[in-house]
């Protein structure tokens, strides 16, 4: 019952055929199966998961649902939960119950969903291996011995491990296309402010975005016609017109579409399982009667540098919350301040500590203008050349990342690790959508490539993939859970 | 005691993050490294530090004259980029403007 796609799940909670208890029940059943090896929930509570899906089944029985109703969703840990626990994956947020739900929480509660447990993640979303959170790695489902990726990894492993259909992630830098592609799903970092940021716990709040984890584009159009929309707690929250990503896929008939693909790749070392993917993509989408052409993408070699500037930069000063007085994690001491720094010593993880110190050191007095402005120079750069490519093309193709899913502690420097997000990293620097979806496998291990888009095209982003997935299988694949 | 130097060459400026800033970055960042052995000089964590600042190396070579830069216009080809005259020129391009939205940037804390 799990492997049934979401769009067969929906017409069996309408029709009646099961009802939201059954089908939570199901997943309940996986999730005590497989989680305590994979470990990608931080947060899980039966008895309160049922509740849900009795109050659901109540819901459908009056014919109030919305399509939604009555589906489990798993929610990254960095997204407030009135009901469950929400860490980041930090220790100095071990225990903490937030006294209200992220918008996009409560979206998914209006819709009738199920919120089934709280996924694991990179602590405050830094990483790209789950390797960094405080509760233990956790495994990625199609090869135990290889990373879920990250920062969205529980996410990612729990889709995969049929914990749920659908998930939330947050990304940054990749922290929902780098997962997905790792874990064999779709995942779509949505236009900048499409998705409200209320309730996320901050990382660096200029790039951070909300996006949805499936097994397919169409599944993650459902999702974002609950999540998505204007919202005046989040400044930053778009004010666009929303469509109904649903209805675009099912109303929008394929168009031919101009997909350009930078000649910058040449200079990225691809593993050569990810390459012939993208080769094997690429004449998939021109079978299906698309334009694939060269373009240059010049900015490409400084999206991880200027990243690397900006993110901790945001993350220093979003962290320093952080301090045993408010909440979380206190360490006992004699004097205010040296709570303080025993605190956060004792609460952050090194990779946190690390950025914290390097976002801290690019804005010192004196050195803002040589690193912080430059790295926003270097964006701004990416916004134009963006903007002009996008007047001769639709999407830019790439492989999600350059290599399939990693091992466990795979680089010990850590910019090796940071330059494995080349390629997603562009996207957030200037705000625009992007979505990873399944392109092949090596063997077990799955590969994603990725389509970015102009601002506001997330509906044709996903309606391209989902044309796609109606002529490729990738994504009925599921892990043997080895 | 923190025993660490971190040579960092980025704009053309030899940066040394030596014991004092490292203690000055730790004060303003509310952390104490020595705490947990993270002050050791051949610890990783420094290491990782160190690789990470030497990662800015890259922006210091930003080189907006390559040949294959057909895209951008004449103001980013010079053979260096006066980021001054960029932002300048960037603010007030209302071309610029329409077709990119920049979102707000944060405020800088500045530390000492």
């Amino acid at each position: 019952m799990s492997f049934y796609t979401l769009p067969e799940q929906i017409k069996l909670l309408k029709k009646k055929d099961i009802s939201s208890r059954e089908l939570t029940q199901i997943y309940i059943d996986q999730i005590n199966k497989y989680n305590q090896s994979i470990n990608a929930l931080i947060s899980f509570d039966a008895d309160k998961v049922l509740a849900q899906a009795d109050q659901a089944d109540k819901i459908i029985a009056n014919n109030e649902s919305t399509s939604l109703t009555g589906i489990p969703i798993v929610h990254k840990d960095n997204l407030c939960t009135k009901d469950f626990m929400t860490t980041a994956g930090s220790r100095i947020l071990k225990d903490f119950v937030p006294p209200y739900n992220a918008h996009v929480v409560q979206q998914t509660i209006n819709a009738g969903m199920i919120s089934i447990g709280k996924a694991s993640c990179d602590e405050f979303a830094m990483g790209s291996t789950n390797e960094t959170s405080y509760f233990g790695r956790v495994l990625n489902p199609y090869c135990f011995k290889h990373v879920p990726g990250g920062s969205s990894g529980g996410s990612g492993a729990a889709v995969a491990a049929n914990f749920a259909p659908l998930a939330t992630g947050s990304d940054t830098g990749g922290s929902v296309r780098q997962p997905a592609s790792f874990c064999n799903l779709t995942g779509l970092k949505p236009t900048y402010g499409l998705v409200s940021r209320f309730g996320l716990i901050a990382f660096a709040s200029s790039l951070d975005q909300v996006g949805p984890m499936a097994r397919s584009a169409f599944d993650c159009a459902h999702l974002m016609d609950v999540i998505s929309g204007y919202d005046p707690k989040d400044s930053t929250s778009s004010k666009h017109k929303k469509i109904s990503f649903v209805k675009t896929i099912n109303q929008m008939s394929p168009k031919k579409l101009t997909i350009g693909i930078p000649r910058q790749l040449d200079d990225i070392k691809f593993d050569s399982s990810v390459m012939k993917s993208f080769e094997n993509t690429i004449n998939t989408f021109k079978q299906l009667g698309h334009e694939i052409k060269s373009i240059n993408l010049n900015t490409l070699k400084y999206a991880v540098p200027a990243y690397y500037v900006i993110a901790p930069a945001e993350a220093a000063s979003n962290l320093s919350r952080y301090n045993g007085s408010l909440y979380g994690h206190r360490a006992e001491s004699n004097t205010l301040d040296e709570m303080y720094k025993k605190t956060r010593s004792q609460g952050f993880g090194n990779e946190v500590k690390r950025r914290i110190l390097v976002g801290n050191f690019v804005l010192s007095k004196g050195f803002q203008g040589q690193y912080y402005e430059k790295a926003l120079n270097v964006k701004t750069l990416f916004a134009h050349e963006f903007s002009n490519l996008f007047e001769d093309i639709d999407f830019i193709i790439t492989p999600t990342t350059s290599s399939k899913p990693l091992t466990f502690n795979h680089f010990s420097d850590p910019v090796k690790l940071y330059e494995t997000d080349a390629l997603t990293i562009p996207a957030n620097l200037v705000g625009l959508p992007a979505v990873s979806f399944q392109g092949g496998f090596d063997g077990d291990l799955p590969i994603g490539i990725q389509l970015i888009g102009r601002k506001y095209s997330d509906p044709e982003l996903l309606s391209a993939v989902h044309h796609f997935q109606q002529h490729t299988d990738f994504h009925l694949q599921q892990p043997k859970m080895k | 005691m923190i025993i660490y130097k971190l040579n960092v060459r980025v704009l053309n400026l030899t940066m040394i993050i030596d014991n004092d800033l490292l203690k000055q970055l730790c004060e303003s960042s509310q952390l104490e490294l020595d705490s947990e052995n993270e002050a050791n000089s051949s610890s990783d964590f420094l290491h990782k530090l160190e690789s990470i600042v030497h990662l800015f190396k890259i922006l210091d070579e930003t080189d907006l004259n390559d040949s294959s830069n057909n895209n951008l216009p004449s103001h980013f080809r010079d053979d260096v980029v006066n980021y001054e005259e960029l932002i300048s020129y960037l603010s007030n391009t209302k071309q610029f403007n329409s077709n990119t939205q920049m979102f707000e940037v944060p405020k800088v804390i500045e530390t000492e």
